[in-house]
């Protein structure tokens, strides 16, 4: 278990502001995680008194928002080593490592891409020629992840081994998706590719020959 | 209500349980471990120990107890990974097994578990080797201590550790 010493030392309002914004958590969703109204948040961050009643309850909260908010998941998935990308419900990329936009192949070809390029981009858009069903004669791309709920918390991992062909480079490997309940905006989800540089491709143009789907129920 | 302790449908990932993070960790097909706070493994994905060519069985195992590390158990527990305040840590690491040349970019994650356990969750990412000649031992290089609020402490001395 954490260290409890610091969790009963006094917290000011301006801590709690600051903690907030320094890790983008919407005022609503920390008043939520201390359970609290926001009014009683607006007041603390104003300059009235926290309780030190509250201390050990605020330490935990602070404990989770440097940990698992949606700010945290992406400067972890941003600075990861491998080939990461974080995926919000709305299909947009939230955060893209460094590797995942330079893959060896783009490195091959001596391109440096700029993060700016797909943050906030809607995955379809990214990969506009490939035509994904995730599950294999049946359905709708990408969206697909919302159909079956994954962002709705009913799905624990979508794997999916496939061969990707961006026409200029390729790749073959297992394409995993997993879930990520951040404690102030939801399910977001965390693709996690395992590149298999060894294997052949076989596609001649753009698109995604998915050689199996495997979907983990909860 | 506590806003996060009251979860029922832990996910794979954030708020989950320990044992949540396991099967997580379990069922990856990437190369992963999860130690506790002892620095122990707790889990270890089919891939991680094939992907550093390691023989014996790492659950139960220190990551000081790798014979590359075993010298280092002190500094590796003086790492303040367990009190919250570190996000991550990253190095690269490079050894010649077998006459070739192995390189891995590693990553340490802090995990916090809805029972406010701090975990450790290991990914080994398998990467170009940088070395231009050959070494004994086990080289360590490109260290980043990544802080709970986003700061950044990188080093990139080269160190050689015994194997």
């Amino acid at each position: 278990m954490i260290e409890r010493t610091a969790s009963t030392a006094p917290v000011d309002g301006r801590t709690l502001k600051d903690l907030r914004a320094a890790n983008e958590v919407s005022r609503e969703a920390f008043a939520r995680l201390l359970d609290v109204p926001a009014a009683t948040l607006d007041a603390w961050e104003d300059g009235a008194s926290v309780p030190a009643a509250m201390a050990a309850h605020i330490a935990h909260v602070s404990l989770l928002v440097r940990h698992n908010s949606l700010s945290a998941w992406k400067h972890r998935v941003a600075s990861a080593s491998g080939m990461e990308i974080l995926i919000g419900a709305d299909l947009r990329i939230a955060a893209i490592s460094r590797m995942a936009l330079n893959t060896p192949f783009a490195r091959e070809l001596n391109i440096d891409i700029p993060a700016s390029v797909f943050l906030g981009a809607h995955m379809h858009r990214v990969l506009p020629n490939l035509d994904c069903t995730l599950v294999v004669n049946h359905g709708a791309g990408l969206n697909d992840l919302i159909d079956i709920g994954f962002f709705a918390g009913e799905i624990r991992f979508v794997r999916i081994a496939a061969e990707i062909n961006f026409g200029l480079y390729a790749y073959c490997g297992v394409f995993e998706y997993w879930p990520i309940e951040t404690c102030d905006t939801g399910i977001v989800a965390r693709q996690v590719s395992v590149l298999d540089l060894a294997k052949r491709t076989s596609l001649r143009q753009p698109g995604i020959l998915v050689q199996g789907v495997e979907i983990a129920r909860l | 209500m506590t806003g996060y302790a009251t979860k029922e449908n832990c996910l794979g990932y954030g708020l989950s349980s320990r044992e949540e993070w396991i099967r997580r960790v379990l069922a990856t097909h990437g190369a992963e471990g999860l130690c506790d706070r002892e620095w122990r493994f707790i889990a270890v994905s089919a891939a991680l120990p094939s992907s550093l060519n390691a023989t014996a069985p790492f659950v139960g195992r220190r990551f000081a107890d790798l014979p590359q590390f075993k010298h280092y158990a002190g500094a590796i527990a003086a790492i303040p990974f367990f009190d919250g305040s570190l996000r991550g840590m990253q190095y690269h690491s490079e050894a010649w097994i077998d006459g070739d040349l192995r390189a891995w970019d590693m990553d340490f994650w802090a995990v916090c578990t809805e029972a406010h356990e701090m975990l450790v969750h290991i990914v080994a990412n398998r990467a170009p080797a940088q070395a231009k000649d050959t070494f004994s031992g086990f080289r360590v290089s490109d260290l980043r201590i990544i802080s709970a609020d986003g700061r950044v402490t990188a080093g990139w001395s080269d160190v050689a550790l015994p194997r």
